[in-house]
């Protein structure tokens, strides 16, 4: 068996790939159904195996990079030369198999039809070799993940789809040269010399590694203790001393001061980064406020569950520190960090909604590729959700704290359904959406959180 | 000693992390055959020194060849001679044991299959499980068995005993044992249990604060210093003793432990005598030969 052979073969000895592929194959079914049921020419609904084979290559990225970056992996004799060829190789036979669909292309002239298989290849190439250099640059490249269906989203709506279709149909040959350029560029980057050092040891978070506590714990400890970098990666001074002293002036061994202490664990990293979180404020804003009507309800309802699934609500309860706190002083810490993590997520909306007031007077229309842009106030009743949806999200951690896949893909599923439901029913929705009816709800939910969290506090093993 | 015998040769290498010099003016030949111990404490440079020798780090300053390569340009047909345990046994932990052997073995055209098979029973790998549910000392064996069943004419373990139990850790030098019998082989092994390591080693090296403080023979270091009871035969020791080259003392009045360097046993008796003492000189374990060395 060859090396290149072997390492193929990883693509199917994975079993977590498994769910990825067939969550890749519900898309791929959805590009051909969209493509083939009403194919039409220069309507964009050709593209969609090439904007897909972005996430092949991040996939084939993280498989290599899974391998280079363990030590084992530095004496491989081989491996350092195999990179390339597994890269081209699933790149090859990934953008073959996509460029196909444009067989179906109407209205081509054979000649010209030919030329544009060739151009599919070639764009799907680009937007594969885009997709592996994130996979090898990134330090969580998966994270990405994520963000790719927003990304379509937005896309879709700009027209950007139509605009790619266009130009692969109509100009194959500066194509075809753009996907020979970035096939040289990533062979030269993936032959060279140093690949193998530069990412031995190097802090990187692979594809299941996401799942993988201890190193995500270890990882930010690695990156701080290098002495390459800032020290960003710990508490500031001042939140330090906010806490302590709070600590310290809680009578000892009571229950607030494990409160106290949970909610410093839980959030005294994002406290410390308040600069990036205001950034952060203001790019959602100004976002969100162009996507304006329903997509905007999408993804501010999504902050919730992405909020919950900081591991906000099982840090202290399944704490590894031995100290005096009991069950009933854990109960109330997982308490107590839950809610000031559900009052932050809020008072982020509340700033994001508060900023859109004063955007929306200064900030101007302007087209995108034949789309009207417009900027929209963020309607602050989309905060309902986050009391919603926050002790959802925490419950769902803590019930299944030891199964992290599980625990993503329950939360995905339960992700899913709100979103599209904000997505197909929001104008059905919006009047249901008051303050009596969200209040009712989220007393129910938390209702719910409480009982389950005195449950696992109380009854079930703590143990980390 | 001629280069053809020198498997790594050092001269000079510097390494700076930031504000931290992590190797500092590293000279060191390592010769064809031998087994050396690389000593020191957490930071001494150990790993980083390792770590050049493979070429994963570049010197800031000095060289390093490997196999009469440039250590920062081995290739393939260099890289194939060499074998390397990493501290933490990090592996690829998606893939079972059975998976992650076969695939390691592809890339050795001179793999041991019966070697390997040895070693799955003796130490007791389980080829189903994946690596990532192992403890992280079957882990480390699994780290082990790959690294070896090769049959690297280099190999360098850093740290490989660290997370093994007592039982494993007596297997794993075992295995050394029989590893070192090939005359060709040269194995390089840092650790921080000196008991285990003096079994196996036939040359220290010592270092401390990226610099080396001690390189030679083991039974160089073991006559170079001893340990010296005395006996008083004849009423209370004298004060002071008059010994040469004592490096430590503990007396009472009828007896005292010396440790002394480059004192041959002759001397020590006839010295003992002088003062009526009954000498009884010992060779210093490799830990007490390090605390002395280090301090």
């Amino acid at each position: 068996m060859s090396v290149l052979t072997v390492n193929l073969k990883l693509l199917y000895q994975r079993r977590g790939l498994w769910l990825g592929y067939l969550m890749f194959a519900f898309y791929v079914w959805v590009s051909l159904k969209v493509a083939l049921d009403d194919p039409r020419a220069g309507a964009g609904t050709f593209i969609g195996l090439i904007l897909l084979v972005f996430l092949v290559g991040m996939a084939a990225a993280v498989q290599q990079m899974e391998i280079l970056t363990k030590p084992m992996a530095f004496c491989l004799p081989q491996h350092r030369r195999t990179v390339a060829r597994f890269i081209l190789t699933v790149g090859i036979a990934a953008n073959a198999a996509g460029a196909t669909l444009f067989l179906f292309y109407p209205g081509l002239p054979p000649t010209w039809r030919l030329l544009v298989l060739g151009s599919a290849f070639a764009a799907g190439l680009v937007f594969y070799l885009a997709g592996a250099w994130w996979g090898f640059f990134a330090r969580q490249p998966m994270a990405l993940v994520g963000f790719s269906i927003a990304v379509f989203f937005f896309g879709q709506r700009l027209g950007l789809h139509v605009r790619l279709e266009r130009i692969v149909v109509l100009h194959p040959l500066a194509v075809m040269a753009a996907g020979v350029l970035a096939a040289v560029a990533m062979w030269l980057y993936l032959t060279r010399a140093d690949l193998a050092r530069r990412n031995c040891l190097r802090p990187w978070i692979g594809f299941a590694e996401v799942f993988d506590r201890d190193k995500l714990r270890r990882s930010p400890q690695y990156r701080s203790a290098a002495p390459w970098t800032r020290l960003k990666d710990h508490p500031r001074p001042w939140v330090e001393n906010l806490f302590i002293d709070r600590i310290a002036g809680s009578q000892p061994l009571s229950t607030m001061r494990c409160a106290w202490g949970a909610v410093y664990s839980s959030f005294a990293m994002v406290l410390s980064q308040w600069t990036n979180v205001l950034v952060l404020v203001v790019v959602m804003t100004i976002f969100l406020g162009y996507l304006g009507g329903h997509l905007m309800v999408i993804l501010l309802g999504s902050l919730p569950i992405v909020a919950g699934a900081m591991s906000l609500s099982h840090g202290a309860l399944y704490s590894s520190l031995l100290t005096s706190g009991g069950r009933r002083e854990r109960f109330f810490a997982t308490l107590a960090a839950v809610v000031v993590g559900a009052v932050l997520v809020t008072a982020f909306m509340g700033l994001v909604a508060a900023l859109s007031v004063p955007l929306a007077s200064v900030l101007p229309d302007f087209t995108v590729y034949g789309q009207r842009l417009t900027y929209h106030v963020i309607s602050a009743r989309v905060f309902y959700g986050s009391w919603v949806l926050l002790p959802i999200a925490a419950m769902i951690h803590l019930v299944l704290y030891r199964r992290p896949a599980l625990l993503m893909i329950v939360l995905i599923a339960f992700a899913y359904p709100v979103v599209l439901a904000a997505e197909l029913l929001s104008h059905d929705l919006r009047p249901l959406v008051n303050a009596p009816a969200a209040a009712t709800l989220a007393a129910l939910c938390w209702l719910v959180f409480i009982l389950v969290l005195s449950r696992i506090a109380h009854r079930r093993p703590l143990v980390r | 000693m001629s280069d053809e015998t020198i498997m790594v040769k050092i001269r000079g290498l510097s390494k700076r992390f930031g504000r931290t010099q992590a190797l500092d003016g590293v000279d060191l030949d390592i010769e064809c055959g031998r087994i050396i111990g690389l000593l020191g404490a957490n930071g001494a440079g150990k790993s980083t020194l390792l770590r050049h020798i493979i070429g994963l780090y570049l010197p800031d300053g000095g060289w390093c060849t490997t196999l009469g390569c440039d250590a920062s340009r081995l290739g393939p047909a260099e890289l194939a001679r060499i074998g390397y345990v990493h501290q933490e046994g990090e592996l690829i932990d998606w893939m079972t044991a059975a998976q992650l052997i076969r695939y390691v073995s592809v890339y050795y055209p001179n793999w041991n299959k019966e070697l390997e098979q040895r070693l799955v029973g003796e130490y007791e790998i389980s080829l189903k499980a994946r690596v990532g549910s192992l403890s992280p000392g079957q882990r480390q064996r699994l780290a082990i068995l790959i690294a070896i069943c090769f049959e690297p004419e280099l190999l360098i373990l850093d740290e490989p005993a660290a997370a093994l139990d007592p039982l494993a850790r007596a297997q794993f030098l075992d295995l050394l044992l029989q590893l070192i019998q090939d005359q060709k082989r040269t194995i390089v092994i840092s650790s921080h249990i000196l008991s285990d390591v003096e079994k196996v080693i036939d040359h220290a090296v010592i270092m401390k604060a990226g610099r080396i403080v001690a390189d030679a023979s083991f039974d160089e270091l073991r006559e170079k210093y001893s340990r010296v009871r005395l006996t008083s035969l004849a009423g209370p020791l004298p004060e002071p003793l008059d010994f040469a080259n004592v490096l430590e003392c503990r007396r009472n009045q009828s007896e005292a432990t010396l440790i002394v360097r480059d004192l041959p046993p002759d001397l020590i008796e006839a010295a003992a005598a002088r003062i009526h003492c009954q000498a009884d000189v010992q060779p210093l374990p490799l830990e007490d030969i390090y605390k002395v060395v280090v301090q």
